[in-house]
C-alpha cells in the first residue's frame, strides 16, 4: 500500500514506558524493564525535575526504536507532549495512554480514543453504549 | 492533443446532433469550402470557426454563400458552437484515451474495461470486508479501554498494598534490579482481505529477576502486585494490537476507497468514452466505404449504359448502311443530297 510503512514482524520486542515512578515500579516488577549494555533503559521515569524536552526526546527515541512494540505513556505526560502524540500516526509501535495513579483518566484526551469516539458517534453506535 | 477539427468532430459525434450532421454533411470537401466559410463571417467572429466540413462542406456552403444567405451560415455555426460547448460541459472531466480507432484497439480497450470492472467489484468487496472488520475493532477498542481503566486501578491499589507492607524502599530495589526484560512482546501478522494486521502477544522469557524482592516482608503482597501488573500488561498488549489494527485498517480502507472511486469515476468512464469513440469512428468508416461503393457502382452503371447506347447506335448505323448498299446508292450520298437540297431551296418542305 502506498504511503504506509510495511508492517514488520518482531520475534521479541520491548514495551517502553514513560510514566511516573510508581507506575514504572509496578511494570518493572512485572518484568518489563530492560537495560542494555550502554545502560540505556526502555523506560523514562518522569518526576517534577523532568523537563518536557527530556520527555519529547524519550518519546521520539521509543517511537523510532526497532525493538519497541508498544509505548505506554501516562496520560498527564502525554498531555504535556500532546502535539507529538497527536502527530504520531504509525501503527508500530502502538502508543497507549494509560491512566496514572494521581491523575484520573480522561478518555476525551486520548488521541486514538477520540478518533474512535468520533467514528462511533458517526455510526451512532455510541448512543446505546453510553 | 486534438486539433480543432477533430475536437468539434468528436464533440458532435457524441452529440444528439448526430442525426443532424449527416444531413448537413456532404462527402466532398475542398479548400474552397474554407474560403466560402471565412468570407461568410465578420472579421472577428465571436466564437472559433468550426471547419467547413462540419457545417456541410462545399455544396451546402457554396449554395448558401452564392445565394447570399450569409446569416444562415453564421447561425448554423453559432448553433454548432454552443452545442459543442454544452457537450463539453456535459462530458466534463471524462475524456477519452488517445488511441487509434481500429478494431484491434477496440478489443484492447474492451478488455481493459472488463478488467477495470472486475477490479472495481473486487476492490469494493475488499472495502466492505475491511469496513466490517474495522467496526468490530472499534467496538473492541472501546470496551478494552474501559476495562483497562479498571485493571490499572486494581494494579495501582495492589502496588500501594505492597509498598505499605514491604516498605517504601521496595521501589528502589525494583529500580536497581532491572537487567533484561523477562516480559516481552512478539508480533505476528494476520491477513484480513489482503491487509496485514499485526497482532501482539506477550510472553515471558527467562526467569523473573525479582523473585527475592520483599523476601524480608511482604513477599506475598509483592507477588500479588506482580500478577496484577502482568494482567494489566496482558490487557494493554491486547489493546495495543487493537489500536495498531485500527490505524492500519483505517489507512487501508482509505486507500481502497480511493482506488474504488478512481476506477468508478475516472478509469471506467474514460474507457467507455474511448469505446464509443472508436465505435463511432468505425461506423463512420463503414458509412464512407458504403458511400464510395455506391458511387463507384453509379459510375460503372453509367459507363455500361453509355457503351450499350454506343453499340446500339453503331448497329443501327450499320443496318442503315447495309440497306442503302442494297438499294444501290450510299447512305451518305442520300444524306448529302438532302442537305444540299435544303441548302439550295429554303422553301422545300418535307
Amino acid at each position: 500500500m502506498a504511503g504506509r510503512a510495511p508492517v514488520r514482524t518482531m520475534n521479541s520486542a520491548f514495551i517502553a514506558m514513560i510514566a511516573d515512578e510508581d507506575t514504572i515500579t509496578g511494570f518493572l516488577l512485572a518484568g518489563v524493564g530492560n537495560v542494555d549494555l550502554r545502560r540505556k533503559t526502555n523506560y523514562l521515569i518522569v518526576d517534577s525535575k523532568t523537563t518536557v524536552k527530556q520527555i519529547e526526546e524519550a518519546f521520539k527515541d521509543f517511537t523510532t526504536r526497532e525493538d519497541v512494540a508498544v509505548v505506554l505513556i501516562s496520560q498527564y505526560i502525554a498531555n504535556m507532549i500532546r502535539f507529538l502524540v497527536d502527530s504520531y500516526n504509525k501503527p508500530i509501535p502502538a502508543i497507549l495512554e494509560i491512566p496514572s495513579k494521581d491523575y484520573p483518566y480522561d478518555p476525551a484526551h486520548d488521541s486514538v480514543l477520540s478518533r474512535v469516539r468520533y467514528l462511533f458517534s458517526a455510526e451512532s453506535v455510541a448512543s446505546d453504549r453510553r | 492533443m486534438l486539433g480543432p477539427t477533430n475536437w468539434i468532430k468528436s464533440k458532435l459525434r457524441v452529440a444528439e446532433l448526430q442525426h443532424v450532421t449527416p444531413l448537413v454533411r456532404t462527402k466532398f470537401q475542398s479548400d474552397q469550402a474554407a474560403c466560402f466559410w471565412t468570407r461568410s463571417f465578420p472579421k472577428n467572429p465571436p466564437f472559433p470557426l468550426p471547419p467547413a466540413s462540419v457545417l456541410g462542406g462545399d455544396h451546402l456552403l457554396r449554395r448558401l454563400y452564392l445565394g447570399g444567405y450569409h446569416h444562415i451560415i453564421y447561425i448554423l455555426a453559432s448553433h454548432l458552437h454552443s452545442a459543442a460547448k454544452r457537450l463539453d460541459k456535459m462530458s466534463g472531466q471524462s475524456q477519452r484515451l488517445n488511441v487509434v480507432p481500429t478494431v484491434t484497439m477496440l478489443g484492447v480497450v474492451k478488455a481493459r474495461l472488463v478488467g477495470a470492472t472486475r477490479g472495481h467489484a473486487l476492490l469494493k468487496k475488499k472495502s466492505d470486508a475491511l469496513t466490517v472488520q474495522f467496526r468490530q475493532i472499534l467496538k473492541k477498542i472501546v470496551s478494552a479501554k474501559e476495562s483497562m481503566g479498571e485493571i490499572l486501578k486494581s494494579s495501582y491499589f495492589s502496588l500501594t498494598e505492597a509498598k505499605y507492607v514491604a516498605g517504601d524502599n521496595i521501589k528502589h530495589v525494583v529500580l536497581e534490579n532491572v537487567q533484561n526484560a523477562s516480559l516481552k512482546v512478539r508480533s505476528h501478522q494476520e491477513n484480513i482481505a489482503g491487509v496485514k494486521l499485526p497482532k501482539f502477544e506477550y510472553f515471558t522469557d527467562g526467569e523473573t529477576k525479582n523473585d527475592l524482592t520483599g523476601l524480608a516482608r511482604g513477599g506475598q503482597q509483592v507477588q500479588a502486585c506482580r500478577t496484577a501488573y502482568v494482567k494489566a500488561i496482558e490487557v494493554l498488549v491486547e489493546l495495543a494490537s487493537l489500536q495498531t489494527s485500527f490505524l492500519t485498517l483505517d489507512e487501508a480502507i482509505k486507500t481502497t476507497n480511493r482506488r474504488v472511486n478512481a476506477l468508478e469515476n475516472v478509469v471506467k468512464p474514460r474507457l467507455e468514452n474511448t469505446i464509443s469513440y472508436i465505435k463511432g469512428e468505425l461506423d463512420e468508416l463503414e458509412r464512407e466505404d458504403f458511400f464510395r461503393l455506391k458511387k463507384i457502382q453509379g459510375y460503372k452503371k453509367k459507363e455500361i449504359d453509355r457503351q450499350v447506347a454506343a453499340a446500339k447506335a453503331f448497329a443501327e448505323e450499320k443496318v442503315a448502311a447495309d440497306i442503302a448498299l442494297k438499294k444501290g446508292f450510299p447512305l451518305n450520298s442520300a444524306h448529302d443530297l438532302l442537305t444540299q437540297a435544303s441548302k439550295k431551296d429554303e422553301d422545300i418542305i418535307f
